[in-house]
């Protein structure tokens, strides 16, 4: 109990790190998965593009791409409607899933994801005050005070954490920095209900939140892709760092890290990631949980491998979950995050039980 | 973080039946004060003399059909959260169990959910007697899955408890999020109301169906909270001492499961109370159980109610649902809790 995971594996980190012969297996692999995640994509974000109302075949989506037609209103269905929602779909994975890497990273907590320690939880906290104070927001506006709104969010479950942790001199700090988190999600989400109420914008949020990458058009994916992206790049300029620093901060220190500037950009990069994710389909809980979980154990520690295999990965889930959700009990939709939490809430269970690997 | 509930009282304390008396007199004033709160103001003579049954049409109206229901739920229901926090809180030998954490609500709330879906007539007097049981139901397959999931090499750790709570209840949640997207108007109207935790049954048959239960579950809890002292010693000496702690632990989760599923079913999903009304009573009277789950009870009613009339007269014309405003007392005061347990 309360040995966080990457410290228990020292050995085998340095294995992995500077043993050659590993790596050249782990690049095989690596390789390999990425390959095959590239692959699922294309396949999925076809699939994802014919399947719905109207059924389209690949040899319309391939003509709409290559040679569009706007009087076509099937090529107009898949370049306008669905291609959008195909890319957004992407790029809200890759968000949540590599701010979950990262939290677990400097965190060295097992348990540390967006949903759990309050980050989507601020996100959409920040999202609604916006809807009830400010409603004549623009689409670049909203997604700063979601930004924002994540930042708070961490901090509060932060601050409480680590006091809590300092109380206990350090054992149960996984568990109660869930708990806090658990607690502050509640929080947040009850105040926001509050507010909702009070203003009058409940249906004005449901409905922003029902649509989630439904309603999205290539405007709004253009809005949102330079922040995640400006996320994903902060993520990978520190990759080589965070795999230091989930050797402890300890031996990273010792190794010449800055370690507070690594965290802060670390944190940046998240605050960024969830905020523009949430502002567009709101919390959607467990990939930033069980992605990250899922690259480690098929590539290893290597952060600078981990970011962008997790990015892909949970942009491939989310992808998927998308398309399943239109496909479960058509016309109707159901919401994403029931799909991603019935994969989620498996996984927790397996993590919170307390295998060896994560040493909880 | 593992024994809350053996801390230490500091300096003297009241003596723990006039605390219950000064409680019980803070229950009846509350609940005085909110007769008279909402969007119809009554002087407080015209109050007198409508519960003594002079009043007029309107007042007659406001008072008994509308407000005095919904205050006399607040009040059971809190007490019914509070008793059930207090016995997990016992047996678990974790003071941040409680029957929102550990997923019963949400498993209560899934079984009503399901039933609401599956009978499609609008909630009559006979289904209304069914609901408590349907949620019992949830609520004890929940519990048993909650405890199956964290037992590992025969033991219980209290903490993956908590951590298995939070995962079902979540999953749960999801499971119902999805099954309103197989309802009627109607029914997701329903659900959607009684997920905020509104009290919702706010007329005198569900006061009814909650009496019934609660006046069966309450004295029989309070009658059991001893074993809860002997319990606080630890397995062996309690097995030592002669208690029967499989069997005696057995009743009291029940009592518990059956307690959280009456009043999940007649005011929905209010989180929080069931944790902190516990250690309220503590910090009121200590740990002696048999003084101390009746103060929980009565500490829980307050809460409630308090909560309920603020929701009502915070923003006219509009009502802030009651599980809302616990939860934005709670939520801080379990966060407190969380720094100070060690």
């Amino acid at each position: 109990m309360g040995v966080p995971l990457i410290a228990n594996k020292d050995g085998e980190i340095k294995q992995t790190l500077f043993n050659k012969e590993k790596n050249k297996n782990r690049t095989f692999q690596r390789t390999l998965l990425i390959i095959l995640s590239l692959i699922g994509i294309v396949v999925g974000m076809l699939a994802s593009i014919m399947v719905g109302a109207a059924d389209i075949d690949v040899r319309t989506v391939v003509q709409s791409i290559v040679s569009y037609d706007e009087t076509n209103v099937k090529h107009y269905t898949v370049m306008e409607l669905r291609l959008p929602r195909a890319v957004m779909a992407f790029f809200i994975g890759a968000c949540f899933a590599v701010a979950g890497a990262i939290m677990q990273g400097v965190t060295r907590n097992p348990l540390a994801s967006p949903g759990l320690m309050g980050v989507s939880a601020g996100a959409g906290f920040g999202v609604i005050i916006a809807f009830a104070f400010f409603p004549d927001f623009k689409y670049h506006q909203l997604i700063l005070v979601s930004l924002v709104g994540s930042a708070f969010g961490t901090m509060i479950v932060y601050s409480v954490g680590t006091a809590a942790s300092f109380q206990s001199r350090g054992r149960y700090a996984h568990v109660k920095f869930a708990l806090a988190g658990a607690a502050v999600g509640g929080l947040l989400s009850s105040l926001s209900k509050g507010i909702e109420i009070y203003y009058g914008v409940m249906t004005n949020v449901m409905y922003w939140y029902a649509a989630g990458v439904a309603g999205v058009k290539w405007f709004e994916v253009k809005t949102i892709l330079p922040w995640s992206i400006a996320g994903l790049l902060l993520a990978m300029v520190i990759a080589r760092q965070l795999t230091l620093l989930s050797l402890g901060d300890e031996v990273a220190a010792g190794l010449g890290q800055k370690i507070k500037w690594i965290k802060a950009i670390a944190a940046l990069s998240v605050f960024i990631l969830v905020g523009a994710a949430v502002s567009v389909s709101g919390p959607i809980g467990f990939i930033g949980l069980v992605i990250p979980h899922m690259t480690r154990f098929l590539i290893g520690v290597d952060y600078r491998w981990v970011i962008p295999c997790s990015a892909l990965l949970g942009g491939l889930l989310l992808v998927v979950a998308d398309m399943a959700s239109r496909m479960v009990n058509p016309p109707f939709e159901t919401p994403v995050g029931v799909l991603t939490a019935m994969i989620g809430v498996p996984f927790f269970i397996y993590l919170a039980r307390g295998n060896k690997k994560v040493g909880l | 973080m593992k024994v809350l509930s053996v801390v230490k009282p500091k300096g003297k304390r009241m003596n723990p039946l006039f605390m219950i008396l000064i409680l019980l007199s803070i229950t009846l004033v509350s609940m005085f004060i909110s007769i008279n709160m909402g969007y119809t103001r009554i002087p407080v003579q015209d109050i007198l003399r409508t519960l003594v049954g002079l009043g007029t049409f309107e007042q007659n109206f406001v008072i008994f059909d509308a407000r005095l229901p919904r205050i006399v739920i607040a009040v059971l229901v809190g007490a019914g959260f509070a008793v059930s926090g207090a016995i997990m809180q016992g047996v678990s030998q974790n003071g941040l169990a409680d029957p929102g954490i550990l997923g019963l609500n949400a498993g209560a709330g899934f079984a009503v959910v399901l039933y609401i879906s599956l009978f499609h007539e609008r909630i009559g007097m006979a289904s209304a007697f069914a609901l408590p049981i349907f949620a019992f139901l949830g609520a004890a397959i929940t519990a048993a899955i909650v405890f199956v999931l964290s037992l590992k090499r025969g033991t219980v750790d209290p903490i993956r408890l908590v951590l298995m709570g939070v995962a079902v209840g979540s999953g749960i949640g999801a499971l119902m999020l999805f099954s309103t997207y197989y309802m009627g108007s109607y029914q997701y109207e329903f659900v959607k109301i009684w997920l905020t935790g509104s009290i919702w049954g706010t007329n005198w048959a569900y006061v009814g169906i909650s009496f019934v239960w609660l006046s069966f579950l309450l004295p029989l809890a309070i009658y059991k909270a001893r074993t809860l002292n002997v319990m606080n010693l630890g397995e062996l000496v309690a097995t030592g001492v002669g208690a029967y702690v499989t069997k005696e632990r057995i009743i009291l989760i029940t009592i518990a499961v059956a307690l959280a599923a009456v009043c999940v079913s007649v005011a929905g999903s209010i989180g929080f109370v069931g944790l902190i009304a516990p250690h309220l009573a503590r910090q009121l009277v200590g740990v002696n159980h048999k003084i101390m789950v009746p103060t929980a009870a009565l500490s829980g009613g307050i809460l409630v109610l308090i909560a309920d009339m603020i929701g009502r007269i915070l923003v006219h014309p509009v009502e802030i649902p009651v599980g809302v405003v616990v939860a934005g007392i709670g939520a801080p005061y379990f966060l407190y809790l969380l720094i100070k347990t060690k």
